[in-house]
């Protein structure tokens, strides 16, 4: 079995899609709304970049397509994904690394506000 | 509404044409998605904001659209030209990891050897058709052999998941069967036109490998072949089709290579089902060189195969099936890797290894002992 460390550090693409489906599957239009909600629109994640990352994701085996659909779903052309085993233990892998380097940056005092 | 409607319009066919800068695997697999996902957006830029919304939406497209296609086009770049990937496999009882490569060698002019590993992305193919690994090493003058190999390779692959039974076995087999009409009709086409392409005749061994649960399907004809390495023992799985390993098989050279002396040849291939090709190839040394039959099969070139696809209009293809269990590790490869490579080096290299460094060690020592071929390998490993 792969080890999540052996994935890190993630791209931001594939960090952001990661957390945009840690709470639920969505489609790829669902993953880029998220994203760009939980940032306040700071991140603004294009269709390329998008889809680009999440080949790459499923072929990691950190996504998975869903092969039904959500009752909610309207049309039936999207495709759903959704987070493997995998690709749970590599987005917690990634945010303890991150906030590991986050402590050391508050120790040092260069995060605003911390001085 | 007319206008908006109108410039959301114009917005998706303009993006759809720049999806056409995308590599064409990429463009099948997320064409309809990739337009669907910006005609949302476009939608609700537009309500948010009218139409400047709109055009400052396009400032972002652009520079996502240059750096994705240009990524995509490095990762194809990377595939075609150092071939080799890893996949996770996780829609099966196992965990598979593979990798691929494939070398030139010190002494060729040109790489004719083909391979693929095909994982499908959609678990309700994988799970009904499993993975796919083929190596195929193509023969024939006038760049031929490279054109046979691909060929092969890519008929198979789309012959095999187009089939739409469960029975892996004859799926197989009749892939790799309808490969070989296909090369020996384009053969036959190219002869028409230039009976000089017709003499240097191409064709192509092969070495297909599906794993589908439990189990390991192997389809071979000629000398590329498949190993697996089962509780650290070595055994080899495809059926040799070098005329050197058909004379070992039949009883006509020993264990050595050397001639048996002690048997009635022309009774011992005649009788023999394998015994034909070989018979044919040593009336045809007799025929040319002013050699005995004897003084033929004692001196038998390492490079002559009894069969390969594109030479007759029909081929026999040899089936092996074997059960597989975690800890397995299956081994492809061309000629250039088991006539160089010892069963032994291959899984000392395999068992120590991750399979994309397997693929690299195997490769260096066919080369370190003489590289005189082109050299493929494919390693799977199964956990």
């Amino acid at each position: 079995m792969q080890e999540p460390e052996s994935f890190l550090p993630l791209t931001p693409a594939v960090f952001h899609i990661l957390l945009a489906l840690s709470d639920g599957e969505r489609h790829g239009y669902g993953i880029m709304q998220e994203i760009a909600w939980r940032t306040d629109g700071q991140v603004r994640m294009g269709p390329g970049t998008l889809y680009g990352s999440i080949k790459r994701m499923l072929a990691d085996g950190l996504i998975e397509e869903l092969e039904a659909r959500p009752d909610s779903a309207g049309d039936e052309r999207r495709r759903y994904y959704h987070l493997t085993n995998l690709g749970q233990r590599v987005v917690r892998a990634e945010a303890s690394r991150l906030h590991q380097l986050v402590r050391v940056a508050r120790a040092k005092q260069v995060l605003q506000g911390d001085a | 509404m007319m206008s908006s409607r109108w410039l959301v319009l114009c917005s998706e066919r303009l993006y759809e044409l720049l999806l056409l800068a995308y590599p064409t695997d990429f463009r099948r697999e997320y064409r309809q998605e990739m337009l669907l996902t910006f005609r949302d957006c476009c939608w609700q830029e537009l309500q948010q904001g009218g139409s400047g919304r709109l055009f400052h939406f396009w400032g972002t497209i652009l520079p996502d659209f240059m750096k994705s296609v240009s990524v995509e086009h490095i990762q194809q770049f990377k595939n075609m030209f150092f071939r080799t990937k890893e996949y996770s496999m996780v829609a099966t009882p196992f965990h598979v990891q593979s990798a691929q490569l494939t070398d030139i060698g010190l002494k060729r002019a040109k790489n004719e050897d083909t391979m693929i590993s095909v994982l499908p992305e959609d678990s309700s193919v994988l799970s009904q058709k499993g993975a796919l690994f083929i190596v195929a090493d193509g023969l024939g003058g006038h760049h031929q052999g490279e054109v046979a190999s691909s060929l092969a390779v890519n008929t198979i692959r789309d012959a095999y998941y187009q089939d739409q039974t469960h029975d892996i076995p004859t799926a197989l087999t009749q892939a790799v069967r309808y490969a070989n009409a296909v090369i020996y009709q384009a053969t036959q086409e190219q002869g028409k036109q230039d009976a000089e392409l017709l003499k240097a005749a191409m064709g192509t061994t092969c070495v297909a490998a599906v794993l589908k649960d439990h189990a390991l399907y192997i389809a071979n004809v000629g000398d590329s072949l498949a190993y697996l390495v089962h509780d650290q023992q070595v055994s080899q799985l495809a059926v040799d089709h070098a005329l050197n390993a058909v004379l070992k098989r039949i009883g006509v050279h020993r264990a050595d290579g050397t001639l048996n002396t002690a048997i009635d040849l022309d009774q011992l291939l005649q009788s023999s089902k394998e015994g034909g090709s070989v018979l044919a190839w040593v009336e045809g040394q007799v025929r040319e060189g002013k050699v005995t039959k004897a003084e033929a099969l004692a001196h038998v070139p390492s490079n002559i195969i009894t069969r390969c696809l594109g030479s007759e209009a029909q081929v026999d293809v040899s089936l092996t099936t074997q059960e597989i269990q975690s800890g397995d590790i299956l081994i492809l490869c061309t000629d250039g890797l088991h006539t160089q490579v010892s069963e032994a080096e291959m899984r000392a290299i395999v068992e120590r290894y991750t399979p994309e460094e397997s693929t690299r060690q195997l490769i260096a020592r066919a080369n370190e002992h003489g590289g005189s071929d082109n050299t493929t390998a494919i390693v799977v490993k199964i956990d």
